[in-house]
């Protein structure tokens, strides 16, 4: 099978224009349909700047095709909903969590998206149900919720637009060890069914191939989510490797002798 | 500063005046002209002000009185550009002050903002202009129609209103959006991230900032005539015009003062939002700077 590339960064730098500090040094990535790259580094290097760029949530220089297509101008809040950035720490606007859902669907770019609200309404059902939180919860609002279900509305919330890539900045920094198992375990559910062709006949050809990429300070966490690990270090790719490792023995290997392959975090 | 009626409603209550000088000559009915004497008694009035704060270690007396000396320079200056500029009666010079005053009230409109971003300053005095100028060139030539249309005593008092009032409101609206954007970045982002446009993320705040912005003039066309006697109503009662007339006129200060904070409010902050968003659908939180 050939891997389809989703998203190609060529030469994307970019400075910080306050403190003229380098953030990323014409840094080239490709990501492959069904990638699941782990992306570490010490604070500061440039991790969560390059999740920004890949999302487009910066200026940068340099090129970025989705798709072998250049994003631009008006394609890029589309494109955003193709590949979401998850942050550490969750936000929400005022309103209800149902009204939060809601809200992405109720932008110009998810209009030319027509699914019924009744159809959202079962799938959100569903999403609640997966991770265990009572339907209650929708007429909640977010300060209500602890940390941990926060996170989990907040990838629900991304998960509802369908997207092609996830972007998870440390998306279980500050869970507790329960909500991260069973935020991970979402995250392998969601990427099995983007990858697994016959449980997802709806699916067209375009729309096959989930892949993420997921910082964390925590090795094993690296381990058990992700296949292969690229290294940044002062804003630069300073190492990738795991490309052919067997992501169905993820879970058995050893922790410590991946910890030689992970830079040593500050965490 | 700029407020010509503003000057005369803070001169004090004429019985007040009598009180304190019962020795003084009765002033002759129509006649409102002061000595400079009694400027000097009003003055003695903040006195108390200065004591009080003396005793009391307010730490403001100080301020008190560099506040009181720079409003008797500025508006005895104002006295003396206005007297040669009635004398004059061209309309170059007439239009020159108003430029100057414009100018002034685009730049102080920045002054008190927390938030600033590179082309503020500019984009200030733009809003600034465009809705003092267009409202009071509608006021002065359409609804006052003095003879010549560039008549002094109309033109700078009524624009100084305007601007007065504008720069507030700017002013507010300004520092709200920007601190507001600052405040509730996450938000913000998380809807750009969501595949909001640039509009849909700011169109909150953009809204939180217009109505703060709107508030004072509302209220105070919502307590004017009740709780206060408006400043422009004060100097033409003082100068012994008919109350009806002096209501009509404050009625119609009143529109079209709240015009110009609309107008000045709504393009202050469209220019902004212009300039800390791009077309990519970012914002470009490095140039949102604390001053």
């Amino acid at each position: 099978m050939v891997e389809k590339t989703l998203i190609q960064l060529r030469d994307v730098s970019r400075v910080d224009s306050n403190s003229d500090r380098q953030l990323l040094r014409a840094i080239s990535l490709t990501v492959s349909a069904g990638a699941r790259i782990g992306l570490v580094g010490i604070s500061g290097s440039g991790k969560s700047a390059l999740m920004r760029s890949i999302a487009m949530l910066d200026p940068f220089s340099g090129e970025l095709f989705h798709r072998d297509i250049q994003i631009t101008n008006d394609a890029i809040p589309g494109y955003r909903r193709k590949v979401v950035y998850l942050s550490q720490r969750p936000f929400f606007t005022q309103g209800t969590i149902e009204e939060n859902l809601r809200l992405p669907l109720q932008f110009k770019s998810a209009k030319s998206n027509l699914k019924s609200a009744s159809y959202q309404s079962e799938l959100i059902a569903s999403e609640l149900e997966a991770f265990e939180l009572a339907p209650e919860i929708l007429t909640r609002s977010p300060e209500s919720l602890s940390g941990g279900e926060q996170q989990m509305i907040a990838l629900i919330r991304a998960l509802l637009m369908e997207p092609e890539v996830l972007l998870l900045d440390e998306p279980t920094a500050a869970l507790d060890p329960d909500s991260r198992d069973k935020f991970e375990g979402r995250i392998h559910k969601w990427h099995d069914a983007s990858n697994n062709l016959p449980t997802n006949p709806s699916k067209n050809e375009k729309e096959r191939g989930g892949a993420y990429l997921w910082t964390s300070h925590d090795p094993t966490q690296i381990d058990r989510m992700t296949q292969q690990i690229v290294t940044m270090n002062h804003g630069q790719l300073t190492l990738t490797t795991g490309q052919d490792f067997n992501p169905r023995n993820a879970r058995e290997i050893d922790g410590l002798e991946k910890e030689q392959q992970v830079e040593p975090s500050d965490a | 500063m700029l407020d010509f009626h503003t000057m005369v409603s803070t001169m004090p209550d004429i019985s007040e005046l009598h009180l304190l000088g019962q020795f003084l000559e009765p002033r002759p009915q129509g006649d409102i002209s002061l000595s400079w004497f009694e400027v000097g008694v009003a003055a003695t009035l903040l006195l108390i002000n200065a004591i009080i704060s003396l005793q009391l270690g307010l730490g403001i007396a100080k301020r008190i009185a560099t506040s009181s000396v720079r409003m008797t320079l500025q508006l005895a200056i104002l006295g003396l550009v206005l007297k040669q500029i009635f004398e004059l009666a061209q309309p170059t010079p007439v239009l020159g002050l108003a430029a100057v005053m414009t100018v002034i009230a685009g730049v102080s409109a920045v002054k008190r903002i927390d938030h600033r971003y590179p082309t503020i300053y500019r984009n200030s005095i733009f809003a600034v202009w465009t809705s003092a100028w267009v409202v009071t060139s509608v006021t002065v030539l359409l609804i006052v129609r003095p003879q010549p249309w560039y008549s002094p005593q109309v033109v700078i008092p009524l624009l100084g209103m305007v601007l007065g009032n504008s720069l507030t409101g700017i002013s507010l609206g300004l520092d709200r959006f920007l601190s507001e954007l600052r405040n509730r970045r996450g938000e913000v982002e998380t809807m750009l991230a969501l595949g909001a446009t640039r509009w849909e993320s700011c169109r909150g705040v953009f809204i939180e900032a217009t109505r703060t912005a709107m508030i004072p003039i509302l209220n105070t066309m919502s307590v004017a005539g009740i709780v206060s006697i408006p400043g422009m109503m004060t100097g033409q009662l003082l100068a012994g015009a008919e109350p009806i007339d002096a209501v009509k006129y404050q009625i119609m200060i009143m529109f079209v003062i709240a015009a110009a904070i609309a107008i000045g409010v709504v393009l202050s902050l469209a220019l902004s939002y212009r300039n800390v968003t791009n077309e990519n659908h970012q914002i470009e939180w490095e140039r949102i700077r604390r001053s």
